[in-house]
């Protein structure tokens, strides 16, 4: 039992990295409080000096006011808890698919990092409902649309704080509940938000935020594996492995080529190996230009890791309590155009790279450029056949449309809300985006693992690397080798459940 | 004495959190096997023991708690420095 425990994370003045995040998502750890007492102090303050303002009949941004361009209407002292009572039910608005566990889990978290901070004035047993929410993975049922990802992502971020509130739908477990009997099953009272905590709740980037976390976990992971099958298409068409040689790409240093051509050569057994014979002076693009188009989706991942890690450590609500001065700062941090920016970058790298797996798929598939495989990867003797033609067309189409969604969602700002959010980042539709795209990229790649090992095949394991060899025995223990016609759907979708289940042995990002 | 006194504070502890028979709570009751806790319970009572002690509980010391006596040797051992300086 000892040995099965979970991890668990301290959330407070400190802030998590994106990887924390991710491990919360996925449910790896857990997020527990600090307990230190001058950190609850100070939490404890936060929320005194909103509840002091509002005594001394301050005019506070949100608590005593209505909201957006609504803030010249004050609001009664009497009526501030039913003020962000109102706050919550009136975005009760998101629409479109829903989105899954992980996803809300990683929302959740991100809005509990920039919330322990300590700098929004809400209570510690707020920050505790949020822990408990995740521990016991309590999760918000969340639609995915209808942020504009400034004023912060408050439609989707309603669902958060109406789940605490013990409003609306959570799942738990896979199951659709409602929040309130949820929450009663732990033992754990439904949240009478204080003034400030619904607009802290959801006045801030945690949705595009915790979902980018999630898309720059799998974007890296797609990296490593689009190395992998580089290096097994350099193989199986008789590549020519010296445009990986470490000299090229010393005299270009960008960081991800570097790695992405390291990788190359790890899969090769570049150098120990005796040339195949029959290769090429030059290969095409497509493989010898492998690390390079890797290179910017690593180097892209990279710019992404620096953005989500400093949107993590942000306070990014409105109005800001300073405990310290006494004050309380209006100001515009829910703005999440570095995150919009960044995970504009890292779409259009990982569109990028399906638009590599297809055109290593299509060079594998045409002896003139495969080194004379059979066209189309057929098996030989199966006269009426034709493989992988059909595989092909489907990685084309798939690269296509990866490739349509990549462009860029921060560049489509519009006014909204009575024009008080004339300008917004539409930050949550750059990792909508990317999602899909990255869901379109991996299965771009699950059809180039099966012509790749497939042309593994025909070409004689013998005469291939270590990683081609590798990805080649994992995948015959699931998939055939394609001898005649069939149909190949499932085994795109058998790909990727092992893919996704940690099983395809792509080697590691290092 | 102090050891009966903390003991006593331990059990209200997780027979609150767990709804537990205070009787099944002895010192040497086993956490997981006696009193059947499971990961998710282990990490409410690192919680509640952090809200005792006033300070983290580190993973590796979640790991070395075996028994309710092991919970209450930390308690005592975490609130001994205070009652001397006190």
């Amino acid at each position: 039992m000892n040995a099965s425990l979970p991890r668990f994370l301290t959330v407070g003045r400190q802030p998590l990295s994106w990887a924390q995040v991710v491990d919360i998502a996925y449910g790896r750890a857990h997020p527990v409080l600090d307990p230190d007492p001058a950190y609850r102090e100070l939490l404890d303050a936060g929320a005194q000096l909103v509840a002091q303002r509002i005594d001394a009949g301050d005019t506070i941004y949100g608590v005593t006011t209505g909201f957006g361009d609504s803030w010249s209407t004050s609001v009664d002292p009497t009526l501030v808890h039913a003020l962000q009572q109102n706050l919550v039910r009136y975005h009760g608005c998101g629409v479109g698919p829903w989105l899954d566990e992980s996803a809300s889990a990683a929302i959740v978290a991100s809005r509990l990092v920039s919330l322990a901070r300590g700098w929004s004035g809400v209570r510690p047993e707020l920050l505790e409902a949020m822990c408990m929410l995740l521990r016991h993975r309590i999760l918000p049922r969340i639609p995915s649309r209808g942020s504009v990802g400034a004023s912060g992502d408050l439609t989707p971020l309603s669902y958060v704080a109406a789940a605490l509130m013990g409003e609306r739908d959570v799942m738990v477990g896979g199951k659709l509940q409602s929040a309130h009997q949820a929450l009663c099953d732990v033992g754990l009272q439904p949240v009478t938000l204080a003034p400030k905590e619904a607009l802290a709740l959801m006045n801030g980037t945690s949705a595009m935020t915790g979902l980018g976390c999630l898309m720059l976990d799998r974007a890296r992971r797609l990296a490593r594996w689009g190395a992998a099958l580089s290096a097994t298409f350099i193989d199986v068409t008789l590549g020519n492995p010296a445009h990986v040689h470490p000299r090229i790409h010393e005299l270009k240093p960008h960081p991800g080529q570097g790695r992405s051509a390291a990788w190359i050569r790890e899969d090769l057994d570049f150098g120990r190996r005796a040339p195949t014979g029959g290769m090429r002076l030059q290969d095409r693009y497509a493989l010898r230009c492998a690390p390079h188009v890797l290179g910017v989706l690593v180097d892209a991942s990279d710019f992404a890791e620096r953005v989500l890690d400093i949107e993590l450590e942000s306070v990014d609500d409105n109005p800001i309590v300073d405990v310290e001065a006494g004050v309380l700062h209006c100001g515009g941090n829910f703005y999440g155009g570095h995150i919009a920016m960044a995970i504009d970058t890292l779409k259009t790298a990982v569109a990028n790279l399906a638009g590599l797996l297809d055109r290593q798929v299509v060079l594998a598939c045409v002896p003139h450029t495969s080194g004379d495989l059979p066209p189309n990867l057929v098996f030989p003797g199966a006269v009426a056949s034709h493989g992988f033609k059909g595989m092909q067309i489907t990685a084309s189409a798939l690269a296509a449309e990866a490739l349509k969604l990549s462009m860029p969602a921060s560049v489509f700002s519009r006014s909204t809300e009575s024009h008080n959010q004339d300008v917004v980042s539409m930050g949550m539709h750059s990792v909508l985006d990317c999602r899909q795209i990255l869901e379109l990229a991996e299965t771009v790649a699950a059809v180039a693992t099966l012509a790749a090992c497939q042309a593994v095949d025909l070409r004689g394991p013998d005469r291939c690397g270590p990683r081609a060899q590798q990805l080649h025995r994992s995948l015959r223990d699931w998939v055939e080798v394609v001898m005649l016609d069939r149909a190949m759907d499932l085994d795109i979708e058998t790909v990727l459940t092992h893919y996704r289940a940690g099983d395809l042995p792509t080697g590691a990002y290092t | 004495v102090k050891q009966v006194e903390i003991h006593a504070a331990v059990r209200e502890m997780l027979a609150e959190t767990f709804e537990l028979d205070p009787d099944r709570i002895t010192l040497e009751a086993r956490l997981y096997e006696d009193l059947e806790l499971d990961s998710i319970d282990a990490l409410d009572m690192v919680v509640k023991l952090q809200e005792f002690i006033h300070r983290r509980v580190a993973e590796e010391e979640l790991r070395g708690l075996r028994t309710v006596e092991d919970v209450v040797q930390m308690v005592r051992a975490a609130r001994q420095p205070n009652e001397e300086a006190g």
